[in-house]
């Protein structure tokens, strides 16, 4: 038997952990997501085409300002899907993301209240899912991990309930 | 003794309340009926007897309400049901109850009863609210689910056996002090307000605000008034058009408007804080601290010691002179942010080292590590928030050639930009063994205290253009919210939220 006395700045730092990567379908999710959101605009420019004759450029205008935006949005999906990740250590969960606004938040298991997994239609169209981790008080201190292989998620469920066990 | 196990109904005076309650909206009705039928003819007949059923039920509904709202303690659970066509049956278990106010607004107080409101804090909002008991009866049921509570709590830790050192001490500590309560309670008064000292609280308010809230009502209803008064005295006002104001005011005239303006605000403040805090009192109540407050509306508040999650105390200049501070409890929070917190005004030095030491036992001690904010970030995001708006507005002046407005909009620019260098260089953040303690602010100095084991998440978060300057802001997450600081040196944050959370795991101290 062992039990040796933990010491807090012993413990290792969250930078020397590996964090690991969503699968490949969440970025085709993603940008498929932005092209169904950014078609109806289209639509829109279209109508200006056929319907404003009088002022030509301003469909022209319209469709720039369009095209701008969609790679905008297809640009920053992109760049985020590779600095989203999470790292699973013993003791407690990371979860960061974002390109324009990165962040990350460490939540320890002692402080979890329950898991739970949820997916919509378009996630399960790509096999995906989202696991969301409460924490007592508000909601501000909430992880929500979207774009998980559903095993994954299951295991890291699992995982997590199992230690919340061990501190209730 | 209360018996609570059969289910008990509220005092019949709730249905007056109830009844005082719909009577806002039945006004409405019968006005729309008394204006509304006479253009619609022959649906008229219809509509009012529409109106008549929805008169009839609105009166029925208080009767219905109070018949079928029920509360009783079965099983170690407080249950209340309610609902004639909806029901709904809430349980809580007694050992999860936070806190257990006693709440009195005008109407109850008219009626004299009180509402009883039983705080849990967990992610989802549950809250149950008893609005209809009479005095004495609400608080010998506070007592009781008091100390039914304390029994369960007692018991569980008991036969868990799992008990750690810290609780160990807590344990007997509490078993000894709650030993002596059932002989005596122990009251200890903290803190009590005299009139004088509620009127400087309420000179040494922030007067922006309650200006800001003066101008708010002045204006709502204003605009509801706007009608009548054009219909009455419309010509007698187009002598008032905007020109004519704008000629025909001197200096002296706009002076006169700052200064009864300032003065209003002043006296709404007064009135506030008198309204809020008259009869002021803090008492520490074996674990608990009872705080009582308010003159129409009546708050009786109760909070465990042991469940405050981050203690903070502002200021502002006045009050820097008469050496007052506001000292801020929050409770873990189940929705927003108002319910879980007491704020304590006029705290001199003495009871703001007197409240540290009894929330949190230990004093701040030396300091293990310190982070500072980077003032020029802040007065570099300042600038460029600030040209934002002055730059169009130092351009209108130009093509407008009011070259008048172009000093104050400068000089406020400038104020602002150094206000901003002057909160960054005053903000840092303190890491001692046991607390996070944060400074904050320049003209209102703001300091948080909060416990390491008590917090939930720490996150670290920044903008694309705060990389390359290796900067990033920090959020510590507990139970009573988010508290945090931007513009920290990443390195330096990097080690504070690594300790952070490290000790968290470590610790085996209940949180919440």
């Amino acid at each position: 038997m062992t039990n040796d006395q933990v010491l807090a700045d012993r413990l290792p730092n969250i930078e020397e952990a590996v964090f690991q990567k969503h699968p490949k379908r969440f970025l085709n999710k993603k940008l498929i997501a932005k092209v169904i959101i950014f078609l109806p605009l289209l639509v829109g420019v279209g109508v200006l085409y056929f319907l404003v004759e009088d002022i030509t450029w301003l469909w022209k205008a319209a469709l720039a300002a369009w095209v701008f935006l969609f790679l905008i949005a297809v640009f920053l999906a992109y760049k985020e899907y590779f600095v989203r990740g999470y790292v699973l250590r013993e003791q407690d969960i990371t979860y960061k993301k974002g390109w324009l606004f990165h962040s990350q938040t460490t939540v320890p298991f002692n402080r979890i209240q329950h898991t739970e997994i949820n997916h919509g239609p378009i996630d399960r169209l790509f096999k995906l899912c989202e696991l969301d981790i409460f924490t007592a008080g508000g909601s501000a201190s909430d992880l929500s991990i979207s774009g998980l292989d559903p095993e994954d998620a299951a295991k890291l469920k699992d995982y997590i309930s199992g230690k919340l066990s061990v501190h209730a | 003794m209360l018996d609570l196990t059969i289910p008990q109904r509220q005092s019949k005076k709730i249905i007056l309340f109830y009844l005082f309650k719909s009577i806002k909206g039945l006004i409405l009705y019968f006005l729309f009926a008394a204006i509304g039928t006479k253009s619609m003819g022959a649906y008229g007949w219809y509509m009012t007897a529409f109106i008549g059923f929805i008169a009839v039920i609105s009166l029925l509904s208080p009767v219905l309400k109070y018949i079928y709202f029920t509360f009783h303690i079965e099983d170690d659970e407080l249950i209340i049901q309610k609902g004639f066509l909806q029901k709904e049956r809430k349980a809580i278990p007694l050992e999860r109850i936070q806190s257990i106010n006693i709440n009195q607004n005008v109407v109850q107080r008219i009626l004299g009863i009180v509402s009883l409101e039983v705080d849990t804090a967990g992610s989802k909002a549950k809250e149950l609210e008893i609005p209809g008991l009479e005095r004495s009866f609400a608080s010998q049921f506070k007592e009781l689910l008091q100390e039914r509570k304390e029994k369960i709590v007692e018991e569980m830790d008991a036969t868990s056996g799992v008990v750690t050192e810290n609780k160990k001490a807590d344990f007997s500590d509490e078993s000894t002090t709650s030993a002596k309560m059932s002989q005596v309670i122990t009251e200890v008064v903290i803190l009590q307000l005299s009139v004088i000292d509620i009127l400087k609280v309420g000179i040494t308010q922030n007067h922006l605000k309650s200006a800001g809230l003066a101008i708010g009502v002045a204006f709502g209803s204003w605009y509801k008034i706007k009608d009548i008064v054009e219909q009455y005295f419309g010509e007698w006002l187009g002598q008032f058009s905007f020109e004519n104001v704008v000629s025909g005011t001197s200096i002296g005239l706009a002076v006169a408007a700052v200064i009864s303006f300032m003065f209003f605000s002043v006296v709404i403040s007064m009135l506030l804080a008198i309204n809020k805090y008259w009869d002021f009192s803090m008492v520490k109540k074996g674990t608990d601290l009872e705080v009582k407050m308010g003159l129409f509306n009546k708050k009786e508040i109760k909070i465990p010691l042991s469940k405050v999650q981050i203690l903070e105390f502002h200021s502002n200049p006045l009050r820097k002179l008469l050496n007052f501070q506001t000292a801020q409890l929050y409770q873990a929070q189940s929705t927003d942010n108002k319910l879980g917190s007491v704020s304590v005004p006029a705290c001199k030095e003495v009871h703001r080292i007197l409240l540290q030491h009894l929330i949190f036992k230990q004093p701040v001690e030396e300091t293990e590590q310190e982070l500072y904010c980077n003032p020029f970030s802040y007065a570099r995001l300042a600038f460029y928030v600030i040209s934002a708006v002055a730059i169009p507005l130092l351009g209108a002046a130009i093509y407008f050639e009011v070259y008048v407005a172009l000093g104050p909009v400068v000089a406020i620019s400038f104020f602002l930009v150094f206000a901003a260098f002057m909160y960054g260089k005053n903000s840092k953040i303190i890491k001692d063994d046991d607390f996070v303690v944060f400074k904050k602010g320049w003209i209102f100095p703001q300091i948080i205290i909060s416990p390491v084991f008590k917090t939930q998440a720490v996150e670290k978060w920044r903008s694309i253009f705060l990389k390359r300057r290796r900067e990033a802001h920090f959020k510590l997450h507990s139970a009573a919210g988010s508290r945090g600081l931007r513009f920290l040196e990443e390195v330096a944050l990097n080690k504070l939220m690594n300790t952070i959370n490290n000790e968290v795991i470590c610790s085996e101290e209940k949180w919440m």
